[in-house]
């Protein structure tokens, strides 16, 4: 399945590009986000979801595949869960906007197990509102990063 | 005296189901009872790299987690590695439904993942890798539990073909030059889910050094048979009782009933499992995918010159046995001199495949049937004439060079033919009309049945099949012919495989035609049993003697009479003279009697949105002897009704890595009661020499022309021809718009 789109970051890219290399501000980014912590080239994440079939909690890994501060954020996201697996393969464009930061992007993504027999139809929905909420997280995070 | 065979009788439970009086497996409750929960894969292809089962047997209440490594595969849970999506890799055991379900989702598994082989024809190359390793093949397979004849097999050397079918008669290329038109086509029918309303489930019992087992199945002896084998025990330890079924169509043979039963014996105590629809879905055995090629050749005139088929099903991550089913029908269906049938069936990482309502015949018939229509428009014939030109008879060859019994296909062609529904129709803008035949070669299977007369006359017939079709009601109106009396005077125990005579599975349209001659036959014994008391008691000879309405009479002095209630008095008594009354019926017959159905659908197409709407139908079909009307007429509309789902809007799809992706009924189109139009049902009489009343099959024909007769009634309105099923509007809009299919 693939899945694309754009969303607003209150923040400029290179304030974006900062959160997306910290810890701590990318957890706190991150909706249901309990746990992050660096691992090789990326993070081992444990994250809750709680919208209709898609609901539980996941764990698995985050890999960058490429960060240019300012611009681009690529990486590989597995997630398993009892219900079943997500693994995508996302690509960021961080271009400057009026409102600070316009976050385009396209993921290549596959759902397995009881996710994929009963989430299929709704996983664009909630993939999409969970982009959203990510970028305001990331919005606040800059903002708390600029401020100081 | 009244009769009871040919006329309409209410289904005995009918009642109970309507008004939800009846039990259903997932209502048995037994005290003290586990729960059981599957662990399942996420993953089509997989091998299994660890089990951590702590945390869940840690939770209060969970008694047990285990796997294949201690209590076995049992026919169902992955060892090592998996093989499709959903295949459970554990179980999860605790005192409450709830419990084990929240203990099954912190089971971590981990899982190496392994490429899975998914397309059908990708599976059938030469090069393809093995989805199952060696040790895992010839499995059950329930298709075979329907009894059709059996293929000629030939072992192939591919890799993944568990199944083949090779008929030739004459030079099919040299026939195919014979011929003046020819139609070249291939035609594509989906998995199908049987949509059953009952999801599967059972219940086992320990008792001592006894089992019981509660189950919705098709076949409770044969799911003894299996449980025994899976477990050991003898078949006389194990009590098997199958309860009403909700819904079957051939999926409801054995499933979870070895591993509920491994885990009741290893735990000793009850468990439970009931699968929700989810799980349901992913461990379903949906009827197979095909893709059937059709070279079609014939005369001017219509006679057919050549027929050439090739034949591929998937059988999912299990072997199964329906190619042959679908070849043998194909090929059997018209006189035609030159035939070459190639029939294969391929392992995938998908759920295994298993039997839907006539396995393998509506696929066949949907691609012989549509290449007929084809052929009818190319040569500008009507297509009874094209159908009835070449229509086998008796003594015509099957595809494996057997003649047929006496069938009725064309009687039952020109029933329709005939029929005001064809004779008068009319067009309007956008609708059309559309022909197709299709048949079931029946089943046979031992059978023996009981029928006693009570100490108050009343008749009670005993009986091991289950009654998913109204068997049971039939059953009662056969005992009451014979004793001339109504047929709520008997009843049917339909008993546990403890108590009852054995039956085969209520499959493959055979229970009417076997368990009923035994029915009969054991009517007729306990009649024969009445008479001869009854010629003591009147001193005439008891072939002198006659039955009607609960009395013994001689036959020209009706005055001279006693009481079937007086005579069975006698043989209850304390103290009494007379033997009980029982009559034994055990029949063992050899052959099967074949039903074929004609469809002609009348649909409207809306070529802004694509969208085919049926808007009358008739189904005819040669019964032998419709012995009860109502319930036969009742099945046709049931399988008119799933065929319009196949036709229209059912499909089983998996994503490229072997992911189901319609797993539940949100995406997995059932027809509803608005999307079927009035059925209009005529019933074809030619009796089966060894049916009960000349009674042949009927549960599987009239689920099998239907997708034919709807795609070529599509044709006729629009003419594009769509060939893969299900013709959903987006497909019907495209291949109005040019785009071929």
């Amino acid at each position: 399945m693939e899945i694309s789109g754009s969303a607003g970051v209150k923040a400029p890219p290179a304030a974006v590009s900062q959160v997306l290399a910290d810890p701590a501000r990318l957890q706190r980014s991150l909706p249901g986000c309990r746990q992050l912590e660096p691992d090789g080239n990326g993070y081992r994440i444990e994250i809750s979801i709680g919208v209709a079939a898609v609901r539980g909690t996941y764990q698995g890994t985050i890999e960058v595949l490429r960060h240019e501060p300012g611009r681009q954020f690529d990486f590989r996201l597995m997630l398993e869960a009892p219900r079943g697996f997500v693994e995508a393969t996302v690509a960021t464009r961080l271009d400057e906007s009026a409102q600070g930061t316009e976050l385009r992007y396209t993921a290549e993504s596959e759902l397995g197990g009881p996710l994929a027999a009963l989430g299929q139809r709704v996983a664009a929905g909630v993939a999409t509102m969970l982009v959203r909420q990510f970028c305001d997280g990331l919005g606040r995070e800059a903002q708390g990063l600029l401020q100081g | 005296m009244p009769e009871a065979i040919g006329v309409a009788q209410r289904r005995l439970e009918g009642g109970d189901k309507v008004s939800g009086r009846t039990a259903y497996v997932a209502d048995v409750r037994v005290p003290n009872a586990l729960h059981a929960e599957l662990v399942s894969s996420p993953y089509a292809h997989a091998r299994v790299v660890s089990i951590d089962r702590t945390a869940a047997e840690a939770m209060p209440g969970v008694v047990a987690v285990l796997t294949a490594d201690e209590i076995g595969s049992l026919g169902l849970l992955a060892k090592g590695e998996v093989f499709y999506a959903g295949q459970p890799v554990a179980v999860v055991v605790a005192d409450d439904r709830r419990l084990a379900a929240d203990a099954a989702q912190v089971v971590r598994v981990r899982y190496e993942r392994l490429p899975a082989v998914v397309d059908p024809v990708a599976a059938l190359r030469e090069d393809a890798p093995a989805v199952l390793p060696a040790e895992l093949r010839s499995q059950r397979a329930d298709a075979g539990a329907h009894g059709a004849d059996a293929a000629q097999h030939a072992a192939s050397q591919r890799a993944n073909v568990c199944g083949e079918a090779h008929f030739a008669r004459g030079d099919v290329e040299q026939g195919l030059r014979l011929a003046d038109v020819v139609v070249e086509a291939r035609y594509r029918i989906p998995a199908l889910y049987q949509g059953y309303l009952e999801p599967h489930g059972t219940v086992a019992v320990p008792e001592g050094d006894r089992l019981t087992v509660y189950t919705t199945t098709q076949g409770q002896f044969a799911v003894r048979e299996e449980v025994c084998q899976a477990t050991g025990l003898p078949e006389h330890r194990v009590k098997v009782v199958g309860m009403q079924v909700g819904g079957g169509f051939g999926a409801k043979f054995v499933k979870l009933e070895p591993l509920c039963a491994a885990l009741a014996l290893r735990l000793r105590q009850p468990v439970r499992l009931v699968l929700s629809r989810s799980g349901d879905f992913l461990t379903s055995r949906p009827g197979n995918f095909a893709e059937i090629g059709v070279r079609l050749g014939a005369r001017r005139d219509g006679t057919l010159t050549a027929l050439a088929a090739d034949l591929l099903l998937d059988a999912g991550a299990q072997e199964d046995g329906t190619v042959g089913i679908a070849a043998m029908l194909i090929g059997s269906t018209y006189r035609v001199p030159h035939l070459l049938v190639d029939g294969y069936e391929v392992l995938t990482h998908k759920t295994p495949s298993g039997a839907y309502r006539a396995p393998g015949a509506p696929q066949a018939y949907y691609a012989l049937e549509s290449a007929m229509d084809e052929l009818a428009r190319k040569l500008g014939q009507d297509p009874f004439e094209l159908r009835l030109r070449s229509a086998c008879q008796q003594g015509d060859p099957r595809a494996n060079g057997a003649p047929w019994p006496r069938i009725g296909l064309v009687e039952t062609l020109e029933a329709a033919r005939n029929h005001p529904f064809w004779r008068e129709r009319s067009r309007q803008a956008d609708e059309g009309y559309g022909v197709a035949a299709g048949g079931w070669p029946g089943g046979t299977e031992p059978a023996a049945a009981a029928c006693r007369i009570n100490g108050d006359g009343s008749i009670t017939v005993q009986v091991g099949s289950v009654d998913i079709t109204g068997t049971n009601t039939v059953f009662a109106q056969m005992a009451a012919q014979v004793f001339g009396v109504r047929a709520d005077a008997v009843a049917v125990s339909a008993a546990d495989t403890d108590a009852a005579p054995y039956s085969g599975s209520s499959g493959g349209s055979k229970i009417t035609f076997t368990v009923g001659n035994a029915v009969l036959q054991a009517a007729q014994d306990a009649r024969q049993q009445v008479l001869e008391m009854a010629a003591q008691e009147l001193e005439a000879s008891a072939s002198d003697l006659d039955m009607a309405e609960g009395r013994v009479f001689v036959r020209g002095a009706p005055s001279r009479a006693v009481s079937v209630a007086d005579l069975a008095r006698s043989t209850t008594a304390f103290g009494g003279s007379a033997a009980p009354l029982v009559g034994r019926g055990r029949v063992a017959i050899k052959r099967a009697s074949p039903g074929f159905a004609v469809h002609v659908a009348r649909v409207r197409v809306d070529r802004r949105t694509g969208e085919v709407q049926p808007i009358g139908y008739l189904a005819v079909q040669d019964v032998g002897r419709a012995l009860n009307p109502m319930a036969v007429a009742g099945q046709i509309r049931g399988g008119v009704s799933q065929s319009l789902g196949r036709a229209l809007g059912e499909a089983m799809r998996w994503g490229d890595s072997g992911q189901l992706l319609t797993g539940s009924f949100l995406d997995y189109a059932v027809p509803r009661a608005a999307d079927v139009p009035p059925i209009e049902v005529e019933l074809v009489e030619v009796p089966a020499e060894e049916g009960p009343f000349g009674a042949k099959g009927v549960g599987e024909p009239p689920a099998v022309p239907g997708a034919a007769a709807i795609a070529n009634a599509v044709a006729d309105a629009t003419g594009v021809r769509v060939r893969d099923l299900p013709l959903r509007p987006e497909t019907v809009l495209a291949a109005l718009a040019g785009e071929t299919s």
